[in-house]
């Protein structure tokens, strides 16, 4: 097992400096172009408050630890079968499983660097440049909300890491591999928000029916739940947070799989379909059955106990 | 002592009363390799079909093959990389597909496009790959990095293509396997180094009571090395048999005086293979063995028996059983 995290690791180590340096160098340009833009005669080119601010750091961060969490997620099993390395790796005498948990392990831990390298480094670009006192007027939340927040964002990252991971056990090449995990976050997010407008445009639509007494209390209480989470930040974060650890198992699962399978890209990318298809059935008998609870106490437990 | 007859159709199997080709001990031991029923498709494409194998302990077996017969996949299944659609393998009287990580603790494997990580060292390759063989030596390994004269410190990236195989031979050898494998390893060789590296192959093995298994279609350079061999064709065995067996059986009949034309001569199922040139016909024959001895064949004199290489046996089976089909 060492020699396996040895040898990950030497081939995984570069990608959090490259990523560390890539987001040093978008910060450096831009506290460049400030500078220009800053100490040029005539028009001002940069909008009010200049282009590099406390947000721009951050969204560089974000943008570069994603990033990072897609490349070391989506290149780390492709690069074994684009060099050809794979059949020497499984021609050894060690159980698969113990060679895709080293993967996604190393792979991860390296995806992990490169966020606390560009944390750091944020944050001593934000010092040098802004001071401490910024990221205090930044941040104003209470803390427990900040938690929360800190938890959401870690969930993302994992369950991008997960889903690239799995992406790269389906493919063969690894530039194929990195892009087709940009595109698969992309779907999965946009599939994300798009839910969660049609779930807000639904409850607001039974909201206003109710309002104007098209529909009784009885029945707008069956949205009420729903429209409680979609419009309270905290039960937001809750939820989403819940929904991309549930993706980032799917994603481990259907990573564990296909790893190391030998059939043609086409015929491995129905894995993923039959496991989305188990993990969707039994989410939403799951989900039924939650349902059907809460309206049992909300409609019978409830009342008969204040009756009572 | 009896033999079966050579047929296409039907491989031959060695039964225990064919034991005196090999010595009694080896004989008596039970198969290094036993594939029954085998079968392997890749979607709607068929690669093995009902194969029927058996490798006795100890000896050395060619597979021999023409590109695509399915030698590599064979060879992935018995490893249990890959697993069959059908069929049963005991190799070392293990099942590949249930106990495949103890299976490759006691074989060693070189397969054909030898991939390792060219950014390791010689030293780094054999530091990462000891660790996980709980019979290796570091007296054979150092004694075969030796008798190879591999650099250990130099890059896998920096060998050549004979040197990367000797060190895909040293991780094969220094655990001490019971069963070898050989996958196509000199492909790509010229032909100095496939030479060399078939007399390297024939020194660290020899004296050992290892079975060796190669897959090949370097028919010229296994005959001097292999004591059984089997030919796969289409996914078939066509036929499995010792190497001097088939030798003796195969042969090429030099005939005059015959007024059999080839079409005649092709229906014959001893007939693999038939040319004249005038007044002559060379025939190429099975089962010679049992013809005792042929004076007379299809109305004609037998002037001489020719003996065949491997080759040749091989290129004639093949052509008959395409004719066939």
């Amino acid at each position: 097992m060492k020699t396996l995290i040895w040898k990950e690791w030497r081939e995984t180590r570069m990608i959090p400096a490259a990523f560390c340096l890539l987001f040093l160098a978008i910060n450096l340009f831009l506290i460049t172009i400030q500078y220009l833009a800053d100490h040029m005669h005539g028009a001002r080119v940069t909008p009010p408050g200049g282009i590099y601010t406390v947000d721009s750091v951050k969204l560089t961060g974000v943008a570069c630890s994603l990033l990072a969490a897609v490349v070391c997620g989506g290149s780390i099993v492709s690069s074994e079968a684009s060099k050809g390395t794979m059949s020497f790796l499984t021609s050894l005498p060690v159980p698969k499983k113990s060679l895709w948990l080293v993967k996604a392990g190393i792979g991860f831990a390296g995806a992990s660097a490169a966020l606390l390298g560009i944390l750091l480094l944020g944050l001593a670009l934000i010092w040098v440049n802004f001071g401490w006192s910024a990221i205090a007027i930044a941040h104003q939340d209470p803390l427990a909300f900040l938690v929360m927040l800190t938890v959401l964002m870690l969930s993302a990252f994992t369950a991008v890491y997960a889903v690239s991971y799995a992406v790269s056990c389906l493919n063969n090449q690894t530039f194929a591999s990195i892009v087709f995990a940009i595109l698969a976050c992309f779907a999965i997010s946009g599939a994300g928000f798009g839910m969660i407008l049609l779930l807000d445009g639904v409850t607001t639509q039974k909201l206003s029916e109710f309002n104007n007494h098209l529909i009784t209390l009885h029945e707008f209480d069956y949205y009420l739940a729903l429209y409680a989470t979609l419009h309270n930040p905290e039960s937001m974060i809750v939820a989403t947070s819940f929904a991309l650890l549930t993706l980032t198992v799917i994603a481990l699962h259907i990573s564990n799989v296909s790893f190391g399978a030998t059939e043609e890209p086409r015929r491995r990318y129905l894995i993923p379909l039959r496991i989305v298809g188990k993990w969707t059935a039994v989410y939403a008998s799951l989900g039924a059955a939650l349902y059907g609870l809460y309206m049992v106490i909300l409609f019978h437990v409830q009342p008969a106990l204040m009756r009572q | 002592m009896h033999r079966q007859s050579l047929s296409l159709s039907h491989p031959i199997d060695l039964s225990k009363g064919d034991a005196g080709l090999l010595s009694p001990a080896i004989a008596s031991a039970p198969d290094a390799l036993r594939i029954q029923g085998l079968a392997k498709s890749f979607g709607k494409t068929s690669v093995l079909k009902d194969l029927d194998l058996d490798v006795p302990r100890g000896s050395v077996y060619a597979l021999l093959g023409r590109n695509g017969a399915g030698k590599s996949t064979l060879i992935q299944l018995m490893l249990g990389i890959l697993q069959p659609t059908a069929g049963q393998i005991r190799m070392l009287g293990l099942d590949p597909a249930r106990d495949g990580v103890e299976l490759r603790q006691r074989v060693g494997y070189i397969p054909e496009r030898l991939p390792m990580y060219d950014w390791m060292t010689v030293e780094e390759t054999l530091r990462f790959v000891s660790p996980h063989y709980r019979n290796w030596s570091r007296e054979d390994e150092t004694r075969l990095v030796t008798t190879f004269r591999l650099d250990r410190t130099k890059k896998v990236r920096e060998l050549s293509r004979g040197n990367i195989a000797l060190l895909a031979l040293v991780i094969a050898m220094a655990h001490d396997p019971e069963l070898v494998l050989l996958d196509e390893c000199t492909s790509g060789m010229d032909a100095i180094a496939r030479s060399e590296f078939d007399r390297t192959v024939i020194d660290a093995l020899h004296g050992s009571n290892r079975t060796v298994f190669f897959a090949s279609h370097q028919i010229h350079e296994i005959e001097r090395l292999c004591d059984w061999v089997g030919i796969l064709h289409n996914g078939r065995l066509l036929l499995q048999a010792p190497v001097e067996t088939l030798k003796s059986s195969v042969k090429m009949l030099r005939v005059t005086g015959m007024d059999k034309d080839e079409n005649a001569l092709a229906q014959s199922p001893n007939v693999l293979k038939a040319q004249t040139s005038g007044r002559e016909w060379l025939i190429t024959v099975q089962d010679y063995d049992e013809m005792t001895p042929p004076v007379k064949f299809f109305g004609g004199v037998v002037k001489e028996a020719i003996d065949l290489t491997l080759e040749e046996i091989f290129v004639a089976l093949v052509a008959k059983e395409e004719a066939r089909i």
